[in-house]
């Protein structure tokens, strides 16, 4: 039936963050809960103010993907090997330099946000 | 081909350049050159070489001349270019390229190499997963006939965030009950304020979807073509980066249609720090602090 999806945002206020990496949408609170689905390596549920160094409010456009395997859309966005999920069309910055790192040693691929 | 004897004799011992360079390469991380378009002499012809010319910072078919490599070692201070054949003006500023004379290379040197080269975070490896990647290059990619329409439903105006979560949640409580929802995915965009857009292979499995939900006219429906779906995707920058001094003017609230300047900005919350006239009302202020004169007349104000 596909993998397990990701949390699913319960409100939609100003709490709503977007993982810089992935690109997933959920609520500070559900980050601090459960960290990331897609990129466990960053470790929130551990590390609270890394929270707010992978993650932002400014995000724009929103995608659920309920099947990213099939989903033209979320191959397009480069989101369709994550979980499903609710998603961000585009973050409004680039990653640190420091986590950047951390991706390349965790050989998963990163991409900046293209600026306009 | 009489190359005075830098083409050929490179490989053999005692060439009449190779006796004044010092034994061993200095092999650079940079890589290797490569003549593109001329048979590789001596020794490179048996070497496999990648053909990613750009790669190595740039080529020209000049830059194929062996004269000019040995010309422009720049690490080998000692080494003397033959003049016999020095072409003068082709002289390059980059030297980044040598030959591996795998026979003459330090081990040392060829260990430090390798291991430059594959230690994580080098740009030397790519990945075949990369080049896919970057290859479909996402904004070329089209949708093709395999892949599932798109539909566009109109939704209440304000509500199509509202709605895309929505749908996630249906699609996450059916599945805990066994029951599949069969849309792909549904998003919004900015601008198109609305309707939502919904990915589903049968127009059938859209009305199921959006059945019963509130704020989603599923009756009306339009198929959106494939060529606009990368457009729609592609988020525009609508709020223009405005600097310091800028003026605006106040949109809504006391302030309304009131000239204000830009002190501040801060890109990253996507706030401004403005400064406008106050509007101050005296006499509202003065009942509060139960003070003042109170005018004789009436005054309109």
């Amino acid at each position: 039936m596909g993998s397990a999806p990701a949390q699913i945002p319960t409100s939609f206020g100003h709490e709503l963050r977007a993982c810089l990496r992935c690109r997933l949408v959920k609520t500070y609170d559900q980050f601090r809960d459960a960290g990331c689905e897609n990129c466990p390596f960053f470790k929130m549920e551990e590390d609270h103010e890394r929270i707010v160094e992978v993650t932002t409010p400014n995000f724009n456009g929103i995608i659920s993907v309920m099947d990213p395997s099939r989903s033209w859309a979320a191959r397009w966005l480069r989101i369709g090997k994550f979980a499903p999920g609710c998603y961000t069309l585009a973050v409004s910055e680039p990653l640190t330099e420091e986590m950047q790192h951390i991706c390349q040693e965790e050989r998963v691929q990163y991409v900046p946000p293209k600026r306009m | 081909m009489d190359r005075k004897g830098k083409g050929k004799q490179i490989a053999g011992a005692g060439s009449s350049s190779g006796k004044k360079r010092k034994g061993g390469v200095e092999f650079r991380d940079e890589g290797l050159r490569i003549n593109s378009k001329r048979k590789k002499p001596g020794v490179l012809q048996f070497f496999e070489e990648s053909a990613e010319v750009g790669y190595y910072g740039g080529s020209s078919d000049e830059e194929c001349d062996m004269d000019d490599v040995f010309n422009d070692m720049e690490d080998e201070p000692e080494v003397e270019t033959s003049g016999k054949d020095d072409k003068g003006g082709k002289g390059k500023g980059s030297s980044s390229f040598v030959f591996p004379k795998e026979e003459e290379m330090n081990e040392d040197d060829y260990d430090r190499m390798m291991e430059e080269r594959y230690k994580p975070g080098s740009g030397f490896v790519r990945y075949a997963a990369d080049d896919v990647k970057s290859s479909i290059e996402m904004d070329a990619l089209v949708p093709t006939a395999h892949d599932p329409p798109i539909w566009k439903i109109k939704c209440a105006i304000g509500r199509e965030k509202h709605s895309v979560f929505c749908l996630m949640h249906k699609f996450v409580e059916l599945r805990k009950i066994g029951t599949k929802l069969k849309i792909l995915s549904v998003f919004f965009v900015e601008h198109v304020k609305g309707f939502i857009f919904i990915e589903a292979d049968k127009e059938q499995d859209v009305l199921e979807a959006c059945m019963s939900l509130n704020g989603i006219y599923a009756t009306r429906m339009m198929l959106l073509p494939k060529s606009e779906a990368p457009h729609l995707l592609t988020v525009q920058r609508k709020t223009k980066t405005f600097s310091e001094g800028t003026w605006a003017r106040i949109k809504s609230g006391k302030y309304k249609g009131d000239l204000a300047q830009v002190v501040a900005v801060s890109d990253t919350r996507g706030k401004a720090l403005i400064k406008l006239i106050p509007r101050i009302d005296i006499a509202a202020l003065t009942q509060k602090y139960g003070g003042g004169v109170v005018a004789q007349k009436a005054s309109e104000s």
